[in-house]
């Protein structure tokens, strides 16, 4: 087994820390406990224990990244990391929080802007913030074509849309 | 811009649109029940069109015809390797495809002859949308259509001019070409070859990035960087033509010698002289018409070559196979 600090040596010794919510058992390589135990040997229990809990704290952040598996198809995050491709649309949303950042390297924007089906049904929200992003882009050219009327009349626009969207927020 | 210019340096043009079925996992490879329903599905929605669709299912065809298939660019060598499952419904004018369990269910892909992408784009969508009537597509409103591999999400669309630059490449200018491009979400690569090469100085111009472009910003990008490298590349012809005629014009010839009586020549071999063939009856220094020249391009590859060996009874090699083909072509020509 892997220790659960660094993820690369082999975990040879195992500190078992009883918190409020219950015991738990960690198992780390000699290194890391020995950077947990300076913290001891410090004189310093509080940042001992911190640190043994940042590795708690931890498990889900480290663990999320590969094990992370899609509920429709039961690929991995690992295995798409792999491969380079993904087995179904519900990869797209289990994975959305890893996918972001890909998608934005690799297209430079994550909205979608081309065609859509015959059958979709639009949500009115959508529509809305799809409005509001164009009438944005529009004022910027407005503002660098030096055209400062015709940028008036477009913010005058977006007010007015930005506050009806807030009112039905409300 | 003049017909004549976009014909002189582009060879053809194609648009491939990406979609897969809304409640089958992407890939068919591991599952031949959702593998032949797709073809079903595809089967069913081009039989709605007016114009006919002819069904070829890789694994009843052998290898040289699945070939031929990757020559004519009807289909992907990707789609090859699903030869278990691979199918395509091709339009009888060759003009359309719809290839099956590739890496998507369906890839739609429309080839025009030119810088004519909205018409290509057109054809493509007429497919799309008489598929789209019998199922429904894997769609996000954020992400768009979602693909297998997330580098197609969002139009799922490729857009492409296939180009010939002999200049560019002699006067070794697709470097600066290939990174002044980049930055407009676009990509150039060889065609034919490996690695860098390009064979034949053939280069498809695509876009790289799907998501967050309409088809229309799409297809002007490629537009657009296709008529610059047209103006481009005819300038540096012009160039050539003036500096280096004789030079030039003995280049041309010998290639053209070359096929017209060569008695076997590979793949190479061909792309070398092609160029100088294309390039030769464009300056109208050679007076083949420029659909045969095109042509060439298809019938002189290897499966063609071994088909054309087989059909005539003749003990040939593939190589000498070719090269009958292209005196054959050349002798039927001025
Ligand atoms: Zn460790
Ligand atoms: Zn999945």
């Amino acid at each position: 087994m892997l220790c659960e600090e660094c993820g690369k040596n082999q975990a040879t010794v195992s500190i078992t820390v009883t918190t409020g919510s219950g015991t738990n058992t960690r198992r780390l390589c000699p290194e890391c406990m020995k950077k947990m135990e300076l913290n001891l040997v410090k004189g310093d229990i509080q940042s001992f224990l911190s640190s043994v809990l940042s590795v708690l704290g931890n498990e889900k952040k480290t663990e999320e990244k590969p094990s992370v598996v899609c509920t429709a198809c039961g690929l991995s995050y690992a295995e798409f990391e792999h491969t380079g491709r993904l087995g179904c649309a519900q990869c797209y949303r289990d994975f959305a929080s890893h996918l972001k950042p890909s998608l934005q390297k690799i297209h430079g924007r994550t909205q979608h802007a081309g065609r859509k089906p015959k059958a979709f049904v639009p949500d009115p929200q959508d529509e809305l913030n799809q409005r509001i992003i164009e009438l944005r882009k529009q004022m910027d050219e407005a503002v660098a074509d030096e055209n400062f009327e015709e940028a008036a009349r477009l913010r005058d626009e977006l007010r007015a849309l930005t506050e009806s969207q807030e009112v039905t927020e409300q | 811009m003049s017909e004549t210019a976009i014909r002189n340096v582009i060879v053809s043009d194609r648009v491939r649109l990406a979609r897969n079925y809304h409640d089958l996992p992407f890939s068919t490879q591991k599952s031949p029940e959702n593998a032949l329903l797709c073809i079903a599905r595809a089967r069913e929605a081009m039989e709605a069109l007016e114009q006919e669709y002819t069904l070829y299912q890789l694994n009843a065809m052998p290898q040289v015809e699945r070939m031929k298939l990757v020559e004519r660019h009807l289909i992907s060598r990707d789609l090859l390797k699903n030869a278990d499952s691979g199918a395509a419904l091709i339009r009888t004018d060759k003009h359309v495809s719809v290839m099956v369990n590739e890496e998507d269910h369906l890839r739609i892909q429309a080839i025009g002859d030119g810088l004519s992408l909205q018409d290509t784009a057109r054809e493509a969508f007429e497919a799309e949308e008489a598929l789209e009537d019998v199922c429904t597509f894997s769609f996000d409103p954020q992400l768009g259509y979602l693909t297998s591999c997330p580098t197609n999400t969002g139009t799922g669309m490729r857009a492409s001019l296939m180009m010939h630059l002999p200049m560019l490449t002699r006067y070794k200018q697709m470097g600066n070409v290939n990174q002044s491009i980049a930055k407009l979400g676009l990509t150039i690569r060889g065609i034919y070859g490996e690695g860098s090469e390009a064979l034949g100085d053939l280069y498809q111009v695509s876009n790289q990035v799907t998501l967050g472009r309409t088809e229309e910003e799409i297809i002007d990008a490629v537009t657009a960087v296709g008529k610059k490298m047209i103006d481009m590349e005819q300038a540096l012809r012009q160039r050539a033509m003036k500096e280096k005629h004789a030079e030039l014009t003995d280049n041309i010839w010998r290639s053209y010698g070359l096929l017209r009586y060569a008695r076997q020549m590979d793949e190479k071999e061909f792309m070398q002289h092609w160029s100088n063939l294309r390039l030769g009856t464009v300056l109208e220094i050679l007076k083949t018409p420029l659909a045969s020249v095109d042509e060439l391009l298809t019938v002189a590859q290897s499966a063609h070559a071994k088909r054309y060996a087989e059909s005539m009874g003749a003990e040939l090699t593939v190589d000498q196979a070719r090269s009958a083909m292209i005196r054959t072509t050349l002798r039927l020509t001025p």
